[in-house]
C-alpha cells in the first residue's frame, strides 16, 4: 500500500465524517449581522465625522474670528498612533497633532479644529478602525486628560473612556480602555518629545518601570497601547494609578493553555504530574512572551514562549533535592545535608535568544547567596516560583546557575566540599571507590528516574585535582542530565540538568565514533544524485531515532524537497523522503500534480525499504 | 466511495485561484459559491478541527463557527494565493480558543474513543480508521497527517502553518503514515 493510498483512505474517511451543516452555517450567517459590518459601522463614523469636519471647517471660520481661545485640556489618544487634542471651556478643538506617522494617517483629510469634543473622538475613533489600528487583535487605548483642575479633568477622562468603549462597542468587538490624568511630574519632563510620543504613553510607561524596574523607557516607548496593557494587566501598581475598562486582546498570541502545552510538551511533563503552574504574558527580548513557571515532585520549570508563534525561547530546569531521602540510601548523603553546597543544582539554558528579564529571573531561583561563587552579580528581586513547590519539604534547596553568564564551566562545588567536609581525607585512598553502580544509584535517585527510564547512560571514573569522581551522564525524555559523584565518599558533588531543544539529541563527544556532518551530508547528496550547488535551504540536525543516532538532513533542490535520516555511526541512509512542491513545479506537471507527489513517496518508499533490509 | 474520492482529488488539483475566486464571490453575498467554497473544503476544516479538539462535538461547532467567520469577512481575506491557509488557520484560532475556554488540553485520555461518537452513517472501515487517527496517534503526527491527506498541503505548507520545521513534518508524517498503513493492513489481515 503506497503513501498515496494511506493518504485517500484518510481523506475518504474525514470525508465521510464531516456532519452536513451547510443549512445550520447559512441560517447563522443570516442571524449575524453581516461581519462587513464593521466596515459599514467605520464608514458610517467616518461620513459623519466627514460631515461633521466639513460644517465645522466652515464654521471654524466664523469661530476663529471670536477670538483667541484658551487651552482649557489637552487631551492625547494613543494606540499606536497617538494624538492630541487642545480643547478650550466650551470643548472645541483648537488644535489635533499627530505626535506620530501613524497618526498622520489617521487624521489625515481631517480638520477637526472648531468642532465639538465628541465629534472629534468620534471621528478620531473611526479613522484608527478604518486604518487598521484598532482591530479584534489589538484593542486597547489610552486616553490621557491634562486640565489643571483635577476634579474636571478626572470627570472628562471618565467621560471620554465611556464614550470610547461604547463607540469600540459598536464595531463588535470590545475595546479596552485605559484612561489617566496626566501628573505634574510627566508635564515637566522631555522624554516623551525625544521618543515621538504623548506625554500620557509616557507616564504610562513610568508606571510600568515603576512596577517593574526589568524594563526600560526605551525598550518599551515602541510598543503598542495594546501590548503596554497587556503588561502592565499583570501589575497591580499600575492597576492603581489608571482606569481600565474591558480587557487588553490577547488574539493576538497563542494563548495561555497553548503555551502551556507547548512548554509541557518540550518539557515532557505531564499535566498530571504538575505540583504548581504560574504563567505570565510579558514582553522581553523584542517580543512578546509568556513566562511559565511549572514544577513538578522532581524539577522546578522555567520557561519563556515567544506569544506570537508559540516556539519556546528558553528553558531551564533545576532539579529538586530533597536530603532526607537522599540519605537514606547513599550512605555519605548525611554529610550533604549538613553542607548543602555539595547537594548542588543546576539549571541550564537551553536556547538561545535568552533576555536579560529571564537571565535576571532565573538568578533569584538562587536561594543561597553563599553559591554566589557562580551568580555573582546578580541581585534580582526575590522569586515567587519557589513557594509553591516548597509546600512539602522545608529542606528542599535548589541552586540553580546560569551556565551562560558563567561561562558555563562555574559548576565545581567540590573547592567548597573540601573545606567543610571530610570528604578531601579520603581523597587520596584512591581504592576506596564506592563503585559505578553505587553512584549510578546516586544520580538516578537525585534525577528521579528509573533505570529503565534513562537511555545514552554514560559513566566514567575522572580525577580532578586528586580526587576521584564519577561523571555521570544520561537523558531521560529530553532532559539531558549531568551528575559527578564522589567516588570515594559517593557525595554527589554536583548535578545538571538541560532541556534539549525538539528532541532528545544524542550527547556525543569527541570520543564517539560518529561520522561527521559533511560525511552525512555527502550520503545524502549522492543518494539523491544532487549535487551540492543545487540545493537551499539545508538544514542539519543530530537526533537520536529510537534510540539511533542519526543525522536528520533536510534541504530542497528546485521544486522538490529532501528528507533524510542518516545513520550517524555508519553513515548508511535510513529513511530517505522527497516531495514535489506543487508552488515550484512548472506547467508540465501541474494538471498531474496528485501523481507526481505520488511517485515521489514511492521512490522513498523503496529507498527505506531497500536500506532496512540491509 | 467513488463521490468521496473525486473530491480529494478535487481537493489536491483544485488551484488556489478557483477557491479565491470563490471567497469573492462570497463577500458579494454569493450563496452558491459559498456551498461550493464549504463542500471543497469541509473535510479540511472538520477534520483538523476533529484533529485538534478530538471530540465531534467541538469540531462541528469549530466548523460552524469557521464558515460564518468565513461568509462575514471574505472581503477581508487578501488573494495571496493561500485561501486554505487562511480558512485553516481561521480553524485553529477558534480550536485553540475553544480549548482556552474549556480550559482543557487538546490530548485526552487513553479512553478517548468513547468522546469520538462518529456518525452511525459512516462506513466501519472509515469510522475506524478516524477512531485510529484520532486515538492512536499523537496530536503533531493527526493534524500533520490530516493537513496532508485530507487537505492536501505540501509538507512545507504544513510546517508554515503549524509553526515547525520542515524536516520534522516530514518525518512525523512518515512515522504516523506508517501507523495507519500498520492499522490498515492489520485490518486486511483480518486482525481487527
Amino acid at each position: 500500500m503506497t503513501n498515496k493510498e494511506v493518504d485517500k483512505k484518510i481523506a475518504q474517511a474525514f470525508s465521510a465524517a464531516v456532519p452536513d451543516s451547510f443549512d445550520a452555517i447559512l441560517s447563522k450567517c443570516e442571524k449575524t449581522p453581516k461581519k462587513d459590518n464593521i466596515r459599514v459601522v467605520i464608514r458610517r463614523i467616518i461620513s459623519i465625522a466627514a460631515a461633521v469636519a466639513i460644517i465645522f471647517t466652515a464654521g471654524a471660520v466664523g469661530y476663529g474670528l471670536a477670538g483667541i481661545d484658551r487651552v482649557d485640556s489637552v487631551i492625547s489618544f494613543d494606540v499606536n498612533p497617538s494624538i492630541e487634542l487642545e480643547i478650550n471651556k466650551k470643548e472645541r478643538i483648537i488644535s489635533a497633532t499627530a505626535r506620530n506617522k501613524d497618526a498622520e494617517a489617521v487624521l489625515k483629510g481631517m480638520d477637526l479644529t472648531g468642532s465639538n469634543l465628541s465629534v472629534a473622538v468620534n471621528a478620531i475613533i473611526g479613522s484608527m478602525l478604518k486604518n487598521g489600528y484598532i482591530d479584534e487583535l489589538s484593542n486597547s487605548i489610552l486616553v490621557t486628560v491634562d486640565n489643571a483642575d483635577v476634579k474636571k479633568g478626572a470627570k472628562l477622562e471618565e467621560r471620554l473612556s465611556k464614550e470610547i468603549s461604547e463607540l469600540m462597542k459598536t464595531d463588535g468587538f470590545e475595546g479596552a480602555v485605559i484612561s489617566q490624568t496626566l501628573k505634574r511630574e510627566e508635564k515637566e519632563d522631555n522624554k516623551a518629545q525625544e521618543h515621538g510620543i504623548t506625554k500620557g504613553k509616557a507616564q504610562l510607561i513610568r508606571q510600568i518601570i515603576k512596577a517593574d524596574s526589568r524594563y526600560t523607557f526605551e525598550a518599551l516607548a515602541p510598543l503598542t497601547i495594546n501590548e503596554l496593557n497587556l503588561i502592565a494587566s499583570s501589575k497591580k501598581e499600575v492597576a492603581q494609578e489608571v482606569k481600565t475598562s474591558g480587557s487588553a486582546s490577547q488574539k493576538k498570541y497563542i494563548g495561555e493553555d497553548e503555551a502551556k502545552k507547548k512548554a509541557l510538551k518540550h518539557a515532557e511533563v505531564k499535566k498530571a504530574d504538575l505540583l504548581y503552574f504560574e504563567y505570565e504574558l510579558d514582553y522581553g527580548d523584542g517580543v512578546m512572551l509568556y513566562e511559565l513557571e511549572f514544577g513538578t515532585a522532581s524539577c522546578d520549570y522555567d520557561y519563556a514562549i515567544n506569544a506570537t508563534n508559540g516556539k519556546v525561547i528558553s528553558s531551564k530546569v533545576a532539579l529538586k533535592t530533597s536530603s532526607g531521602e537522599d540519605g537514606a540510601e547513599i550512605q555519605n548523603e548525611p554529610q550533604a545535608d549538613n553542607n548543602s553546597s555539595v547537594d548542588t543544582e543546576q539549571s541550564y539554558e537551553s536556547d538561545v535568544n535568552s533576555s536579560e528579564m529571564i537571565d535576571s529571573e532565573e538568578e533569584t531561583a538562587d536561594k543561597k547567596p553563599e553559591s554566589g561563587n557562580t551568580s555573582s552579580g546578580d541581585n534580582s528581586n526575590t522569586s515567587q516560583n519557589e513557594s509553591p513547590a516548597d509546600n512539602n519539604s522545608s529542606d528542599n534547596t535548589e541552586h540553580s546557575y546560569e551556565s551562560d553568564v558563567n561561562s558555563g564551566n562555574a559548576i565545581e562545588p567540590e573547592k567548597e566540599n573540601a573545606d567543610d567536609k571530610p570528604v578531601s581525607s579520603n581523597a587520596s585512598s584512591g581504592d576506596n571507590h564506592i563503585g559505578e553502580a553505587m553512584a549510578k544509584k546516586s544520580a538516578l535517585q537525585k534525577a528521579d528516574a528509573l533505570e529503565t527510564d534513562i537511555s545514552d547512560y554514560k559513566c566514567q571514573l575522572k580525577d580532578e585535582d586528586g580526587k576521584a569522581y564519577y561523571e555521570i551522564e544520561f537523558y531521560v525524555g529530553t532532559v539531558e542530565y549531568s551528575f559527578k559523584v564522589d567516588a570515594n565518599t559517593g557525595v554527589l558533588m554536583s548535578a545538571e540538568a538541560e532541556v534539549e531543544d525538539d528532541k532528545p539529541v544524542n550527547n556525543i563527544s569527541s570520543n564517539d565514533n560518529y561520522i561527521d556532518e559533511a560525511t552525512a551530508k555527502a550520503a545524502a547528496l549522492t543518494n539523491a544524485g544532487v549535487l551540492e550547488t543545487e540545493i537551499y535551504a539545508y538544514s542539519c540536525k543530530l537526533e537520536s531515532d529510537n534510540g539511533v543516532a542519526c543525522y536528520n538532513i533536510y534541504f530542497v533542490v528546485k521544486s522538490t524537497q529532501y528528507s533524510y535520516k542518516i545513520d550517524a555511526a555508519t553513515g548508511e541512509v535510513i529513511s530517505a523522503q522527497k516531495e514535489e512542491d506543487d508552488e515550484y513545479v512548472t506547467n508540465a506537471n501541474t494538471s498531474s500534480s496528485a501523481s507526481g507527489v505520488e511517485s515521489s513517496y514511492e521512490s522513498k518508499t523503496e529507498i527505506t525499504n531497500s536500506t532496512k533490509d540491509n | 466511495m467513488i463521490f468521496l474520492m473525486a473530491i480529494y482529488e478535487n481537493l489536491t488539483i483544485e488551484k488556489a485561484e478557483d477557491l479565491e475566486a470563490k471567497i469573492c464571490k462570497i463577500s458579494l453575498g454569493d450563496h452558491d459559491a459559498f456551498e461550493s467554497f464549504y463542500e471543497q473544503t469541509k473535510a479540511s476544516v472538520y477534520g483538523f478541527a476533529l484533529s485538534l479538539l478530538k471530540n465531534v462535538h467541538d469540531a462541528e461547532d469549530v466548523m460552524q463557527t469557521c464558515y460564518v467567520n468565513v461568509y462575514n469577512s471574505a472581503s477581508q481575506y487578501k488573494p495571496l494565493g493561500k485561501p486554505m491557509a487562511w480558512v485553516l488557520t481561521i480553524t485553529k484560532n477558534l480550536c485553540y480558543e475553544k480549548l482556552r475556554v474549556h480550559s482543557r488540553q487538546a490530548e485526552m485520555p487513553e479512553d478517548c474513543e468513547n468522546n469520538i461518537s462518529l456518525s452511525n452513517n459512516m462506513n466501519v472501515d472509515d469510522r475506524l480508521l478516524v477512531e485510529f487517527c484520532l486515538g492512536k496517534l499523537t496530536q503533531d503526527e493527526r493534524k500533520i497527517v490530516v493537513l496532508h491527506a485530507v487537505s492536501g498541503l505540501k509538507h512545507r505548507e504544513i510546517a508554515e502553518l503549524l509553526d515547525i520545521p520542515a524536516g520534522t513534518v516530514m518525518s512525523k508524517y512518515q512515522r504516523a503514515i506508517k501507523k495507519v498503513k500498520e492499522h490498515l493492513q492489520g485490518g486486511e489481515n483480518g486482525d481487527e
